[in-house]
C-alpha cells in the first residue's frame, strides 16, 4: 500500500507539470488580449498606441516563452501579481476568495452527505414504495431545477415576500457576505451570526443539488450490493439480525459514494459559480471564470493548478479508501 | 447461480432478452415512461405536424402575452408561442440529453472497466489520463474552438462555418459533451469493478473459462448498471441544461431555433417579471429526466438476473 | 404570480425607510479592479462613476456641457484670455491654457495641491514605461511652472478640444514620490512587456487597490473600507473646498457600494429596500422597464440620454463581400429601407432609446439634425435591390448572377436585446427576400483578432456592436480610410467596415485643424450627409443609461456629456435632510 501510494506521489509530478504547461497553453490561445478590449472601448485609440500596448501587455510575446517566465517564478515561489486587481494573485485567491467559498462548500458538502446516505438507504429499502417515489421525484426536481431560477426565487421569498408577509419576523439578506460595517471587531458571536444569516440561502442552494446526487448514488448502489449474493446469502441462511446485513451492504455500497466525493472535494476549492453569482458571495468560482475570460494568467494558473493539485491528490485518497471500505481491494 | 446462467450462453442469450422484455413489461413506472419516452420523440419528429404555429412567427405587439386559447403557455419576449417553440425544441434537446447520456455511458463504462479489471499498467495509464481530463479547464479550450471557427482559414472549418445548421453544431456539441464528461462515469465504474472483480462468482466463471471479455460484460456490468445509470440520468438533464451555455461560445445552436436550454437561458433575465417562463421548458425538462430514470431502473431490474420482480 | 406582482409594487411604495445617518447605498452589478489610478489603465465604467466621488479636476462639465471651475480659480476662456490660440499664416499652430490652483485646494490629507502635482501626473502620463491606454493629446504637451500654483499647458501640435477637455489631471507627487523613484530605478533601461508591466502594477497596487486604499484623494469624498467583492465605503473629505448650499453635513456623509453581480438579485435587493439608488453599471434595460411599471411613490427609474452608439457594420471590403452586393451603396441602403427600425424601438425599448441616422450623436455639438433619415419603406428597398441587379428567386430569396443573398449575421453571443434585435431584423430582412443567419461569437472572439478587423477575407457580413464616445469630442476617426483595418497598420484601425470615401476622409482630415466651431460643423454636415448616403454602418439606436434612485435623493442624475450620476458628488444628498437641489434629470 505504502510503495504503491509512494509511486503514485512520483506520477504525480510530471502529470502537474504537463498539466500546467497545457493549461497555461490553453488560456494563451484563447482569441483576444486586453489590448483587443481598449481598442473597442476607446475610439479615439490611435494605431500607435495600440503597437505600444501591445508590446506593453506582452501580447504578442508567443506563450510558450510567457509559461517558461510564469514557470521558473512558480518554482521560487513568486506567482506573480493579478492584472485584473493589482495585487498578488496567491493573495487574491488564497486569502480573499478561497475562505469565502469553502464557507459555503464544506458545510453544504458535509451536511448534504449526512442527510443523503440514510435517505438513499432508505429510498432502496423501500424500492418502489410511495416515499422512494416521493423522493426520487423531489430529487429530480431539485437537479433539473437552474440555480439562477430557484436561487432568485428563494431569495425573493425571504428577503421579500416572508418578511412583508410576517411583519418581519422571518427575514434573510438578499445575497451578500455580510452586513455593511460588520466586521469581526464587533465580536465573535455579532460577526458569526451576521454572517450566519448571509450563509444560510446560498448553502440551502448549494445543498438541493448535492442531496439529489448523492442520494441517488447511494440507493443505486446500495441496491446493486443488496441485490449480490453474499447478501442474498446471508438473509437466505436466514442471518437473524438484520443490522449486520444492512452494515455488511452499507460497506459494500460506500464505493460509488466515496468515488463521487473524491470527484466532488476539489471542486469544494473551485466554489459554484451560479451560486456565488446569485447570492452575491465573491468566491473562487467568479474569480476563476472572470480571469479566464480577461486572461489574468496569475490567477488562473493559482487557480487551477491548487485544482489540479486537489484533484489528483484526492483520486490517490479515493482509491486509497477503496482499501479501507472494501479490504479485498489491493493494489500490486 | 453464476454456473447456470454461464453454461449454454449463446443459444439462451434470445431468450434471456424475452424474459428481461417480459419483466420490463411488467414494471410500470417503465412502461409509462418508456411511453413517454417515445411519444416525445414522435413530437419531435412529427413537431411541423404538431405545433400550432410557427416556432418563429414573431407577434412584438403582444411580447410575454399570457395564456390564450391561441397560445396555450404564451408568448416570448419576441411574441412567439412558447407551446410550439417547446415542441420544435424537444429535438435538438432529446437529441443532445440522450445521446451524451449514452455515449459518455458507454465510453466512461469502457474505460472504467479497463481499467479496474485489468489493473497494473493499464490502470495507471488510464487513471493518469483521466486525472488530466479532470484538470482540464473546459472554457478556455471551448474558447479556443470558438476562435478557431474564425480564424481558421482550413476548408474543412471553413466548410462547416459557412453552412454551420443546427445538425453541425449538435454534432459539435455531443462530442464536446461526451469528451468533458465520461470521466465521472470511468471512475465510478473503475471503484465498482475493483470490489467485485475478487467476488467468488467472477472466481467461479474464470475457473469455467469464461473470456475477459465475457467477465466484464455478462458478469461485472450487470452488477454495476445501477450507478452507471443514475449517472447517465443526470447527463441528460445537464447535457440539456448545458447545450444553451455552449450556445454563447459560437458553435452551438443559434437563435432563432429554440431548444429547452436556451428558452430556460433566455427566461433568465426577466425571472423576476415572468416567473413562469422558466417553467413550461423546465418541466419538460424534468419529466424527460424522471422517465429517463424510471426506464433506466426498469431496464435494470429486467436485465438483472436476480432482482426481485 | 400576479399576487407577487402586486405585493412587490406596494412594497415599493412602502419598504424604504429614510436613511437615518445622511448615508447612501448604492447596488452595482460590477466591482472595479481598483480606483483612483490617476492615469486610468484600466477605462472600466463602473471605476469612473466610483472615482467621480473621490476626484477633482481643474475644471469639469455640467449636464448641459458647459464648464465650471473645482480646483482652478477660474475656467480659462479666449475672452479671459487664460485660453490662447497662437496662430501662424491664418492658422493655429499651438494652443494653451493657464490655470491658477484655488488657495484652498488641498489634498485629503491637508497638504496643499500644487502645480507639482499636475507636472507628476503629466511626466508619468508620458513615460515610456506606463502602460497609458491613450497618449493622445497629452504627446503635444507640455508644463510651464509659474509657481507653486500657476502653471500654463501648450499644446503643439495644437489640441482640438483644448478647451473643454485639455486640463491635465493629477497626481498626490509628494505621496507617490518614493514608489514612483523605486519603480524608476527597478526599470531603468527595462524592454517593454511583462516585466515591465509587472512592476508598474506593483507602483499602482501600492496606492488603488482594496488592500491599499487610496490614502489621499482631491474630491469630496475619499474611500474608508472596501471588503472585496462585497462593498466599498467612501466616507466624506472635510478638506475639499467647494461646500454645498447650507453646509455639507446636510449633505450624503457616507457612501456605500455594494456590489451585486446578478442583475435579479440587485432588483431583489431594491424590492426589499436594501438600496438607495443603482448605478448606471446595474440594472438591465428590459430590468430598468419593469422597475419603472412597478414604481410606487418612493422610487423612479431614469432612462438619461447615452453616449453608447449601437450599430450594424457591413462589410464592404473583399471578394465576399462583392459578390453579396455589400459594396454597392444601393444594397446597403435597401437593407436600411427593409427595417422598421421606429416599430423596433417602440416595442423593444417603449422608444427610450431613439434610432439613430448617423454616427454623430444628436448631444454632439457637430451634429447634423438635418441629416438624411431612412424610414421604412420596403417597396423602395426592393427596387433598390433591383437597380443594383438583385432580383427574387425561384425560393424567393433574391439572386444576381446566380448568387443568392444570404449573410452572416454576428454579434456578442449571450447579449439578450441584441439578440432579440437580430432576430426581428432577421424576419423583417426575409420579407424583402434577404436571408440572414444569425452566427455569434463570445466577445473574446467577436472583438478578438480575427474577427472584425478581418472583413477583407470574409469573415463576416454584418456586425452588430457598439461604440461609446464623448459627443463633444466627436472627431469623426471612426470613418476615415486610414483607419481601416489592414496589415500595414497591425490591423489597429478601427474602421471595420473597410469604408473608403475620399471626400469623407479629406473634409475628416481637414476638420482635425479646424478651431472655427461654425465651419467645422459644415464640415461635419457634409460628412454626415455622405456618410447616411453611403451606410458603411446601419445605424441603429443611441442606448440610453437606466438607473434608479430613491425620490427623496437629489443632484444625482446625468446627461450624456456628464454620463455618471456622480459628476455632482459633492452636492448629492437628501431632500428631507436639508440638501437644495441643484438640478434635475430631464
Amino acid at each position: 500500500m505504502l510503495s504503491y501510494a509512494l509511486r503514485r506521489i512520483l506520477q504525480m509530478i510530471p502529470l502537474l507539470f504537463v498539466i500546467s504547461l497545457v493549461i497555461y497553453g490553453l488560456t494563451a490561445l484563447q482569441p483576444g488580449d486586453p489590448v483587443d478590449q481598449m481598442i473597442f472601448g476607446n475610439p479615439h485609440i490611435r494605431p500607435e498606441d495600440v503597437v505600444r500596448l501591445r508590446e506593453a501587455y506582452g501580447a504578442d510575446t508567443p506563450w510558450f516563452e510567457k509559461y517558461w517566465t510564469w514557470l521558473t517564478h512558480a518554482m521560487r515561489g513568486d506567482f506573480g501579481y493579478s492584472r485584473d486587481f493589482s495585487i498578488p494573485a496567491t493573495q487574491f485567491i488564497f486569502q480573499q476568495r478561497l475562505p469565502n467559498t469553502l464557507l459555503l462548500t464544506v458545510p453544504a458538502l458535509i451536511l448534504s452527505t449526512l442527510i443523503a446516505i440514510p435517505l438513499g438507504i432508505f429510498s432502496a429499502v423501500r424500492q418502489y414504495s410511495l416515499p422512494d417515489y416521493i423522493l426520487t421525484f423531489l430529487s429530480f426536481i431539485a437537479s433539473s431545477a437552474p440555480v439562477f431560477w430557484i436561487g432568485v426565487m428563494v431569495l425573493f421569498l425571504f428577503a421579500v415576500w416572508l418578511p412583508q408577509a410576517t411583519n418581519g419576523a422571518i427575514s434573510l439578506p438578499p445575497g451578500g457576505l455580510g452586513s455593511a460595517g460588520m466586521d469581526p471587531s464587533a465580536g465573535f458571536a455579532a460577526f458569526w451570526g451576521d454572517r450566519l444569516k448571509y450563509m444560510i440561502l446560498p448553502v440551502m442552494v448549494l445543498m438541493l443539488r448535492e442531496i439529489s446526487s448523492t442520494l441517488r448514488y447511494m440507493r443505486a448502489s446500495f441496491l446493486d450490493v443488496i441485490n449480490q449474493d453474499f447478501v442474498r446469502t446471508a438473509r437466505a441462511k436466514g442471518l437473524p439480525n438484520r443490522s449486520v446485513i444492512y452494515k455488511h451492504a452499507l460497506r459494500n455500497s460506500l464505493i460509488p459514494i466515496v468515488t463521487i466525493l473524491g470527484l466532488s472535494i476539489p471542486g469544494l476549492f473551485s466554489g459554484a459559480v451560479l451560486t456565488e453569482t446569485v447570492f452575491s458571495w465573491p468566491g473562487i468560482g467568479r474569480a476563476l471564470l472572470d480571469s479566464l475570460v480577461s486572461k489574468d494568467f496569475n490567477v488562473v494558473m493559482v487557480c487551477l493548478m491548487t485544482l489540479a493539485f486537489l484533484t489528483v491528490i484526492f483520486q490517490l485518497i479515493t482509491d486509497l479508501l477503496y482499501g479501507l471500505v472494501d479490504p479485498r481491494i489491493r493494489y500490486n | 447461480m453464476t454456473a447456470t446462467t454461464t453454461a449454454p450462453a449463446e443459444q439462451k442469450s434470445y431468450s434471456t432478452f424475452q424474459l428481461a422484455m417480459r419483466k420490463l413489461r411488467r414494471h410500470r413506472a417503465a412502461m409509462i415512461s418508456l411511453t413517454f419516452i417515445l411519444l416525445i420523440t414522435l413530437v419531435a419528429l412529427f413537431a411541423g405536424v404538431i405545433a400550432p404555429h410557427d416556432p418563429n412567427a414573431q407577434d412584438l405587439a403582444n411580447t410575454y402575452g399570457p395564456p390564450s386559447r391561441n397560445f396555450p403557455l404564451g408568448q416570448d419576449d419576441l411574441g412567439r408561442d412558447l407551446f410550439s417553440r417547446i415542441i420544435y425544441g424537444s429535438r435538438i434537446s432529446l437529441a443532445v440529453g440522450f445521446s451524451v447520456a449514452i455515449m459518455s455511458a458507454l465510453l466512461g463504462t469502457f474505460m472504467g472497466l479497463l481499467s479496474g479489471f485489468f489493473g497494473g499498467r493499464t490502470d495507471t495509464v488510464i487513471s493518469r489520463f483521466i486525472e488530466f481530463m479532470l484538470c482540464l479547464p473546459t472554457l478556455p479550450l471551448q474558447l479556443v474552438i470558438s476562435g478557431l471557427f474564425v480564424s481558421s482559414d482550413k476548408p474543412f472549418i471553413v466548410n462547416l462555418r459557412n453552412n454551420m445548421g443546427p445538425s453541425a453544431s449538435v454534432f459539435i456539441i455531443i462530442s464536446v459533451f461526451v469528451i468533458f464528461g465520461w470521466m465521472t462515469n470511468a471512475r465510478l465504474v473503475r471503484g465498482e469493478v475493483m470490489r467485485i472483480r475478487n467476488l467468488e462468482y467472477v472466481d467461479a466463471a474464470r475457473a469455467l473459462g469464461a473470456s475477459n471479455n465475457r467477465i466484464m460484460w455478462r458478469h461485472l456490468v450487470p452488477n454495476i448498471l445501477g450507478i452507471i445509470i443514475v449517472s447517465a440520468t443526470f447527463d441528460v438533464g445537464g447535457a440539456i441544461l448545458g447545450e444553451a451555455a455552449l450556445s454563447f461560445l459560437g458553435f452551438g445552436i443559434q437563435p432563432p431555433v429554440s431548444t429547452w436550454g436556451n428558452m430556460l437561458s433566455n427566461a433568465q433575465e426577466v425571472v423576476l417579471q415572468y416567473p413562469w417562463l422558466p417553467f413550461y421548458p423546465g418541466l419538460a425538462i424534468l419529466f424527460t429526466v424522471l422517465a429517463f430514470n424510471f426506464l433506466g431502473d426498469g431496464l435494470r431490474d429486467a436485465f438483472d438476473p436476480r432482482a426481485r420482480h | 404570480m400576479k399576487k407577487i406582482v402586486a405585493l412587490s409594487a406596494f412594497l415599493l411604495g412602502a419598504a424604504l425607510a429614510s436613511p437615518a445617518n445622511n448615508s447612501l447605498v448604492i447596488g452595482t452589478s460590477q466591482e472595479p479592479p481598483n480606483i483612483m489610478d490617476p492615469w486610468v489603465t484600466n477605462n472600466l465604467a463602473i471605476s469612473t462613476e466610483v472615482n467621480q466621488w473621490m476626484g477633482a479636476g481643474l475644471t469639469g462639465r455640467n449636464n448641459d456641457g458647459s464648464l465650471y471651475a473645482d480646483i482652478a480659480t477660474t475656467v480659462p476662456t479666449l475672452a479671459n484670455g487664460l485660453y490662447k490660440e497662437n496662430k501662424s499664416g491664418g492658422k493655429v499652430v499651438s494652443n494653451s491654457l493657464t490655470y491658477t490652483i484655488r488657495p484652498d485646494a488641498k489634498w485629503s490629507d491637508g497638504t496643499p495641491i500644487t502645480t507639482a502635482d499636475f507636472e507628476f501626473w503629466l511626466k508619468v502620463e508620458l513615460d515610456e514605461r506606463v502602460p497609458a491606454p491613450q497618449r493622445y493629446p497629452w504627446d503635444g504637451a507640455k508644463i510651464t511652472k509659474k509657481d507653486d500654483k500657476t502653471f500654463t499647458i501648450t499644446f503643439n501640435p495644437p489640441y482640438l478640444f483644448a478647451q473643454v477637455a485639455g486640463a491635465p489631471g493629477l497626481a498626490p507627487s509628494k505621496q507617490m514620490a518614493a514608489g514612483w523613484a523605486a519603480f524608476d530605478s527597478a526599470t531603468k533601461g527595462m524592454k517593454p512587456g511583462e516585466a515591465l508591466n509587472d512592476q508598474w502594477t506593483k507602483f499602482i497596487s501600492q496606492y488603488t487597490t482594496s488592500s491599499n486604499l487610496p490614502q489621499v484623494v482631491a474630491g469630496p469624498f475619499k474611500p474608508t473600507s472596501w471588503k472585496p467583492g462585497n462593498s466599498l465605503t467612501l466616507t466624506r473629505n472635510t478638506n475639499y473646498w467647494r461646500k454645498p448650499q447650507g453646509g455639507e453635513s446636510k449633505y450624503i456623509q457616507s457612501v456605500i457600494y455594494r456590489f451585486i453581480p446578478n442583475t435579479n438579485t440587485l432588483k431583489v435587493n431594491i424590492l426589499s429596500g436594501q438600496l438607495d439608488a443603482v448605478a448606471t453599471v446595474g440594472l438591465t434595460f428590459d430590468q430598468a422597464l419593469d422597475m419603472q411599471k412597478r414604481q410606487g411613490n418612493k422610487f423612479t427609474t431614469f432612462f438619461a440620454p447615452g453616449a453608447v452608439w449601437e450599430h450594424i457594420d457591413v462589410n464592404t471590403r473583399g471578394q465576399r463581400s462583392k459578390d453579396l452586393g455589400l459594396d454597392d451603396a444601393r444594397v446597403r441602403q435597401a437593407l436600411l429601407y427593409s427595417v422598421d427600425r421606429a416599430a423596433l424601438v417602440k416595442a423593444m425599448f417603449q422608444g427610450k432609446q431613439p434610432v439613430s441616422n448617423t454616427f454623430v450623436n444628436p448631444l454632439a455639438p457637430v451634429y447634423d439634425k438635418d441629416v438624411m433619415a431612412y424610414g421604412f419603406d420596403a417597396a423602395k428597398a426592393k427596387s433598390l435591390f433591383a437597380a443594383a441587379g438583385w432580383k427574387p428567386g425561384a425560393d424567393g430569396i433574391l439572386e444576381k448572377n446566380g448568387k443568392k443573398m444570404i449573410l452572416n449575421f454576428s454579434t456578442t453571443a449571450g447579449n439578450a436585446v441584441r439578440e432579440r434585435v437580430q432576430q426581428i431584423l432577421q424576419a423583417q430582412w426575409k420579407a424583402v427576400g434577404v436571408q440572414v443567419n444569425i452566427q455569434n461569437y463570445p466577445a473574446s472572439v467577436f472583438f478578438g483578432p480575427d474577427m472584425l478587423s478581418k472583413g477583407e477575407s470574409g469573415k463576416w457580413d454584418l456586425a452588430m456592436y457598439a461604440w461609446s464616445a464623448d459627443p463633444t469630442l466627436e472627431g469623426g476617426d471612426l470613418f476615415k480610410s486610414s483607419a481601416i483595418p489592414n496589415a500595414a497598420n497591425g490591423y489597429s484601425g478601427q474602421n471595420n467596415s473597410g469604408w473608403s470615401n475620399a471626400e469623407y476622409s479629406k473634409l475628416q482630415k481637414q476638420s482635425e485643424t479646424e478651431f472655427n466651431a461654425a465651419a467645422r460643423s459644415k464640415q461635419f454636415a457634409q460628412m454626415q450627409a455622405i456618410w447616411a448616403k453611403e451606410l458603411p454602418s446601419l445605424p441603429m439606436y443611441f442606448r440610453a443609461n437606466p438607473y434608479t434612485r430613491v425620490n427623496d435623493l437629489v443632484n444625482y442624475d446625468m446627461t450624456a456629456i456628464t454620463q455618471y450620476p456622480t459628476w455632482d458628488a459633492y452636492r448629492i444628498g437628501w431632500a428631507s435632510k436639508g440638501a437644495v437641489s441643484a438640478h434635475t434629470q430631464k
